[in-house]
């Protein structure tokens, strides 16, 4: 299962496309196995300083391990995956 | 920020200016960095910053949305300022500006909608002012909001606004929001539902039904419409006075179920009919539904009554209709396939009850003959409405058709309706509707041909049943009845046509066949009844001078009485008024329809036929040459059934069975005259050759039913003491059993009427032509009639003036004797009573003219008119016929030599040969002095005349005739002509035989057919025969020996005798050519005989010559084995000479012996006892001997060339040889081989310890000549 957390800033735009892009990506390649929880740095910015977060949109790979940060729309699929440490062989 | 704090203005604006620049420059490279792709930062602190760009999009978006929203919004939205000015619009205001009075299209941003509102000068100022003065104390914070609803209709439509003012946040308000929302769509539905409130009000105000409301236990009535007292014609008071009230008014049928159902407690729905004081019947549909009260208890009852009345009568009437539609169809339904009126009539009753629901239903014919109306079919009437009815029909007969309905509605050709049969002054019969509950009934006419024929009643339960509509559909009903009637009428005239056409071609095709009267009047009666279909059928036949009717046959009718009637009673033609006896008095067909009907007439006959259920009647006269002489009598079941067209065919009918019976009649004569004759000219053959009165009785008897074709006949003698008849003489049917009956002449006892008695009183032929017809029956009598005989006569015979007794025959017709078949057999009876006479005197009666005196045998005129007999049934049986003419050769040198007497000794001799060998003296005649002739009456095959006469020559040749102690041998000569071939008749045949003899003489043959071709053929038959015959005759067969030697000496040891034909033809005829036609022919016992004398002959001849004579091997054949008199002739040959049995051996073949070992085992032994050797041929071709070899008593034993053979080409022929040898050798048999023919197999057989052998490698079979000189002589015995 695999687990992610987006920081966006409301509904700016390279934010809804990371969202895009996210759900994109976990509906091909980990349909049914993961989890996307959606933090507004705006509505909660104690809670983003506390996790380390300075930009939106960032995506954190919570699990499995070990935990990754991607900043950006996500745009670059293959990218994506390589940094995510997901073989789109393996999945 | 402070003041204090503050740097200086420029030095500010500078370092702002430098800051933003770094600001700028700072944002710019995150931008960079970042790709674009972020939207926020944080520093430290946690600090969100939103970048420039995204502030920008956040900032679009979130007015780019709220513009969406306002702009998707249906309402149409306006900003004003505090002031009334419009500030923004969605698309809905813009757009729709010009369909509303308040936003006119000038209501536009920066327009004071205040001003346009109080400016507004439309259909609704006072709105538009309301409206400003809302927005205004919104404006103002007076009100938290306003709102407004208003129309505004334009030329097409009627619609609704609703305005409604929201103030903007701030004290006061920032501004307001105005909308306005079309709200047309909830405004109309609002509309309707008023209108139709305020219909349904007005619906219920007028509503004539009850409505009411009552306790739930029906105690109180709460409430009852003011329609209560039009439907139940009460008040409602005496309801509210007595609630049950209501049901006291419900007809009785229906008031337990209704109070039931309405007491019931839950919701019902049911329907009941009132009676209302007036008596008017009102039909009521009810319903209820419960009250309940909050603990669910029923409280009350509410409900509507309602007066369904019209509704009810419009159903029924449908009903009704359907009813009849339903029979209608039924109806027509059975009108295609219905065939008969019964079943007509029938069904339509039945489908008018079970399909129509009538509660009776009834179908009444005219027979207008009668002036009848009768009942013929009914369904649902009870016995006394049965009886009822058909009295009622009876009193419309008779008198002019019109008094009761029925009669009306068949006289008026139209239907009769009555539809209140109940409390109906014009109805007679009330109370007899009202017990069967019939309220409406109907007469309906049936019409064929424009004559009403019938009428079809209904009767219904309803009143008013049959009103216009029914009316026309059960009009066309009974029109549809009236035509299948008539399509009826015609199919069963037809069919009765087509009934009788069949009757009429049968018999005509009978007429065709049938050559007998008797079995023509059978089979007319058969066909009659089996295809006219008739109740009975009869034949009388009538003599047109005594006016007497016989019955000549009759069917089996439907009662044993009526059958008997037909039988025994009486017809007074000359006077009766019957049906039979008045055709036969005018000889034309009499017709009754009726039988039952004619009072005038009262016969058994009829009453027992109308009994029988017989109804018509048609007697037909047979009428040949103007002479009435006999009557077909039909009876049909059905009355009126002759009529015009069948009485027609049926007269045709007659008159070809006239036809035929008159044909019959002259060749019954012709040929009944030829049997008389035939019978005639046996007895005068008779008279001439009988010896004595018995034999003349006895043949006469025979020849009466031979020839006569009498079925009986016989002879008694009179007592002339007692006046007793005896039989004395017989033949025919149960004549045995019949000549132990005597008669009696004595005129006092009742057996003396009988025929005998009284032929013998009056001296007279007496005869009878119909001997069931009555009178006297003793046994004889009645035996004859269960025999079936139906004509007899009697005639005396006498002895000179004396009646010696009588001759009776009999016949099986009826009416056979007639005067001229009458007159001959009187003649006839005189001869017998001639030659009765002559015997009597003991005169011999010269027959010379028939016999040959010497021999006793025909003569020729004899044998010529016997041979004239045997052609006839030649012909008849299809077979032919063969004359022989014997010729005695050298007869002429005895009778020259020894003298006449001693001459025709010899020819009464040869004539009981003859006449042996014929087996009957008939069959032989003499014609001349050394001229015998025969005759073979039946050939089968023209076989058997070859080997009759091969048989009959051979047989006489070796036939001895003793004359005065000596013994002759004789020959014949034959001259054959065979019948039809040779000639037509006895005199041609005669002649051509002796034709055929005298070629034979000239020929030398034995014999000869009249045609050469048949000499031919049957010569080729037998010419191998003849010629074997003739070799043995002329010694043409010889002997051969074959030498047998001995193996190890090398020495002769015997001889196998060898039969060879030397034919002087053609040269030596190899045995395997003749010796089966030998045996065939039975010659080989001669043959074999010769064979066996000459072995016997040679050898002692070689003994006696003092040659060293071997045993002879003589081959004996199956057929001599199983001789019985072998065994005779083997002892006889023997006999010749005490050394005659050391020189024979007998070879017989093993399958021979095997056929039936213990047999031949006998004669065997008894052979071997003779001292005669016995040696076993062909040994090894019946392998199962070897078992039996040690039983059979034999001495040598042939091993068959075959083996000898096989023996040098493998080990296995070898094996078996050897074990052929070693076998006979242990049980003490010599072996012999035969067919040697190499020294190999000598030398071989030799090594096997083998005996004898035989064969070419010595010496093939020689003439007898050749073996005595070549191994005889060269070593003499010793």
């Amino acid at each position: 299962m695999f687990r992610f957390r987006l920081y966006v800033a409301d509904e700016t735009y390279n934010s809804m496309q990371a969202l895009a892009n996210l759900t994109a990506l976990c509906r091909e390649h980990m349909a049914n196995r993961h989890e996307i929880e959606i933090l507004d740095v705006l509505l909660e910015p104690k809670r983003a300083l506390a996790d380390g977060i300075f930009m939106t949109p960032t995506l954190v790979k919570l699990a499995p391990h070990p935990v990754r940060r991607i900043v950006g729309t996500l745009s670059q699929t293959q990218l994506v995956l390589q940094a995510l440490g997901i073989e789109a062989s393996n999945v | 920020m402070t003041l204090a704090e503050s740097p200086s203005p420029v030095d500010a604006i500078d370092e702002i200016a430098t800051l933003i620049e770094a600001l700028h420059v700072s944002e710019r490279r995150l931008e960079e960095l970042t790709g674009g792709e972020v939207d926020t930062v944080a520093d430290r602190t946690g600090r969100t910053f939103l970048l420039r760009r995204a502030q920008e999009q956040v900032r679009l978006s979130e007015a780019g949305k709220q513009a969406a929203i306002l702009n998707a919004l249906p309402a149409h939205i306006a900003l004003l300022d505090p002031r009334g000015v419009i500030l923004s619009v969605n698309q809905a205001w813009r757009r729709f500006g010009d369909t509303n009075a308040l936003q006119s299209p000038d209501c536009a941003i920066s327009m004071n909608y205040l001003e346009v509102c109080d400016l507004a000068s439309g259909d609704y100022p006072a709105e538009a002012r309301q409206v400003a003065n809302g927005i205004r104390s919104v404006l103002r914070g007076d009100v938290k909001n306003f709102s407004l609803e208003y129309p505004c209709h334009s030329a097409t439509e009627q619609r609704w606004f609703l305005m409604a003012v929201t103030p903007l946040p701030g004290n006061p308000p920032t501004g307001a929001v105005v909308m306005h929302v079309n709200v047309t769509a909830e405004r109309q539905t609002e509309e309707s539902l008023r209108v139709s409130e305020s219909r349904f009000r007005q619906m219920a105000e007028h509503i004539q039904d009850v409505f009411f409301l009552c306790e739930a236990d029906g105690s109180r009535m709460l409430y009852v419409s003011q329609a209560y007292e039009e439907i139940w014609l009460r008040r409602c008071e005496s309801l509210y006075a007595n609630p049950q009230s209501w049901s006291d008014a419900i007809h009785p049928d229906d008031r337990p179920a209704a109070q039931e159902k309405a007491m019931s407690g839950g919701k019902f729905k049911q329907e009941f009919r009132i009676v209302r004081p007036d008596g008017s019947i009102r039909w009521i549909e009810s319903k209820g539904y419960p009250v309940h009260d909050d603990a669910g208890r029923i409280v009350r009852i509410a409900g509507i009554a309602k007066d369904i009345t019209a509704h009810k009568l419009a159903q029924d009437r449908i009903a009704y209709l359907n009813r009849v539609y339903v029979m209608l169809s039924g109806i027509n339904g059975l009108l295609v396939h219905v065939r008969s009126r019964d079943e007509l009539y029938n069904d339509a009753c039945r489908i008018a009850v079970e399909g129509g629901g009538f509660r009776m239903a009834w179908i009444a014919s005219v027979d207008r003959k009668r002036m009848k109306i009768e009942l013929v079919a009914s369904v649902g009437l009870d016995a006394t409405a049965m009886t009822a009815l058909k009295a009622r029909l009876s009193l419309s007969g008779g008198t002019p058709l019109g008094r009761s309905r029925a009669a009306r509605a068949i006289a008026e050709k139209k239907a009769i309706v009555t539809n209140h049969l109940i409390g109906n002054p014009d109805v007679s019969l009330g109370h007899f509707y009202e017990e069967r509950n019939i309220h409406s009934m109907i007469m309906l006419p049936l019409i064929v041909a424009n004559e009403g024929v019938g009428t079809l009643a209904l009767y219904a339960r309803e009143d008013e049943f049959f009103r216009e509509e029914e009316l026309k559909l059960l009009t066309e009903l009974a029109g549809d009845i009236s035509f299948a009637l008539e399509h009826i009428g015609k199919e069963e005239k037809i069919a009765r046509l087509s009934r009788i056409t069949a009757f009429t071609s049968e018999i005509n095709s009978l007429i065709v066949r049938i050559r007998g009267r008797q079995e023509l009047f059978d089979e007319v009666c058969r066909v009659a009844i089996e295809h006219g279909r008739f109740g009975t059928a009869w034949i009388g036949i009538f003599d047109s001078v005594t006016l007497a009717v016989t019955s000549a046959t009759w069917t089996d009718g439907p009662t044993k009485r009526l059958v008997m009637t037909l039988d025994n009673e009486q017809t007074d033609v000359a006077n009766g008024s019957g049906v039979v006896a008045r055709a036969l008095r005018t000889g034309r067909p009499v017709v009754e329809n009726d039988l039952a009907s004619d009072p005038l007439v009262k016969s058994v006959r009829r009453a027992e036929a109308v009994g029988a259920g017989l109804r018509s009647l048609i007697a037909l006269p047979f009428v040949i040459e103007g002479l009435v002489v006999g009557h077909l009598s039909l009876y049909s079941t059905e009355l009126d059934f002759f009529d015009g067209s069948e009485v027609r065919l049926l007269t045709e009918l007659a008159a070809n069975i006239s036809f035929a019976l008159d044909h019959i009649g002259k060749e019954e004569k012709i040929a009944r005259l030829s049997r008389i004759r035939a019978f005639m000219s046996n007895i005068n053959t008779l008279i001439v050759r009988a010896d004595n009165r018995n034999e003349l009785f006895e043949e006469a008897c025979r020849v009466a039913v031979e020839h006569g074709k009498f079925g009986i006949a016989w002879i008694g003698a009179l007592d002339h003491e007692t006046l007793i008849v005896t039989p004395i003489a017989w033949a025919g049917d149960e004549a045995e059993a019949l000549s132990k009956v005597k008669s009696s002449a004595r005129e006092d006892l009742p057996a003396g009427k009988g025929a005998v008695g009284r032929a013998i009183h009056a001296r007279h032929v007496v005869f009878n032509n119909g001997l069931h017809a009555g009178g006297y029956q003793g046994p004889r009598l009645t035996k004859a009639l269960q025999l079936g005989y139906r004509s007899q006569i009697t005639l005396p015979l006498f002895n000179g003036e004396a009646i010696f007794g009588t001759l009776s025959l009999y016949a099986r017709e009826s009416g056979f004797f007639n005067e001229d078949e009458i007159k001959l057999l009187v003649e006839l009876a005189g001869d017998l009573s001639f030659a009765l006479d002559r015997f009597d005197k003991k005169e011999k009666l010269d027959y010379l003219a028939y016999y040959d005196v010497l021999t006793g045998l025909s003569n020729r005129s004899l044998f010529l008119e016997r041979v004239t007999q045997y052609m006839q049934s030649a012909v008849s049986g299809g077979h032919p016929l063969a004359l022989f003419l014997i010729d005695l050769e050298r007869f002429r040198n005895i009778n020259d030599s020894l003298g006449r007497p001693a001459g025709d000794a010899m020819l009464k001799l040869v004539a009981a040969w003859l006449v042996r060998n014929a087996g009957d003296a008939k069959l032989v005649a003499r014609l001349g002095a050394d001229h015998f002739a025969a005759v073979m009456p039946v050939v089968q095959q023209e076989g058997d005349v070859a080997r009759l006469l091969e048989k009959t020559v051979t047989a006489f040749l070796g036939h001895p005739f003793r004359l005065e102690d000596s013994v002759y041998r004789l020959a014949l000569k034959i001259g054959v002509a065979l019948f039809p071939d040779d000639g037509a008749d006895a005199d041609t045949l005669l002649r051509n035989a002796e034709a055929a003899l005298k070629r034979a003489k000239a020929r030398g043959e034995r014999y000869l057919f009249y045609t050469q071709k048949m000499t031919d053929t049957l010569a080729g038959k037998l010419s191998l025969e003849n010629q074997l015959r003739q070799a043995l005759d002329n010694e043409e067969f010889v002997l051969h020996y074959q030498p047998k030697v001995n193996l190890a000496s090398g020495k002769l040891v015997g001889a196998e005798a060898l039969i060879r034909w030397n034919d002087p033809r053609t040269g030596l005829v190899p045995p395997g050519r003749f010796i089966p036609i030998l045996e065939e022919t039975g010659l080989i016992y001669e043959v074999g005989r010769w064979a066996l004398r000459k072995a016997i002959a040679d050898y002692l001849h070689w003994h006696a010559a003092g040659l060293p004579a071997p045993r002879i091997a003589v081959n004996m054949s199956p057929l001599q084995l199983r001789n019985r008199g072998f065994i005779d002739d083997i002892k006889q040959v023997i006999d010749i000479d005490t050394q005659a049995a050391a020189g024979l051996e007998l070879e017989i073949t093993e399958s021979l012996i095997m056929e039936d070992v213990k047999h031949s085992i006998t004669s065997l032994q008894s052979i071997r006892d003779m001292g005669i050797c016995i040696a076993i041929d062909d040994f090894g071709t019946g392998f199962s001997s070897l078992s039996y070899l040690s039983k059979l008593p034999v001495d040598v034993l042939k091993i068959d060339r075959s083996f000898v053979v096989d023996m040098m080409t493998g080990p296995e022929g070898l094996a078996l040889v050897s074990t052929i040898i070693n076998l006979a050798h242990s049980l003490k048999i010599k072996v012999v081989a035969e067919g040697v023919e190499t020294e190999e197999q000598s030398r071989l057989l030799r090594l096997l310890s083998c005996d004898e052998f035989q064969g070419f490698l010595f010496s093939k079979p020689v003439p007898r000549e050749t073996f005595e000189a070549r191994f005889l002589a060269s070593t003499p015995a010793g």
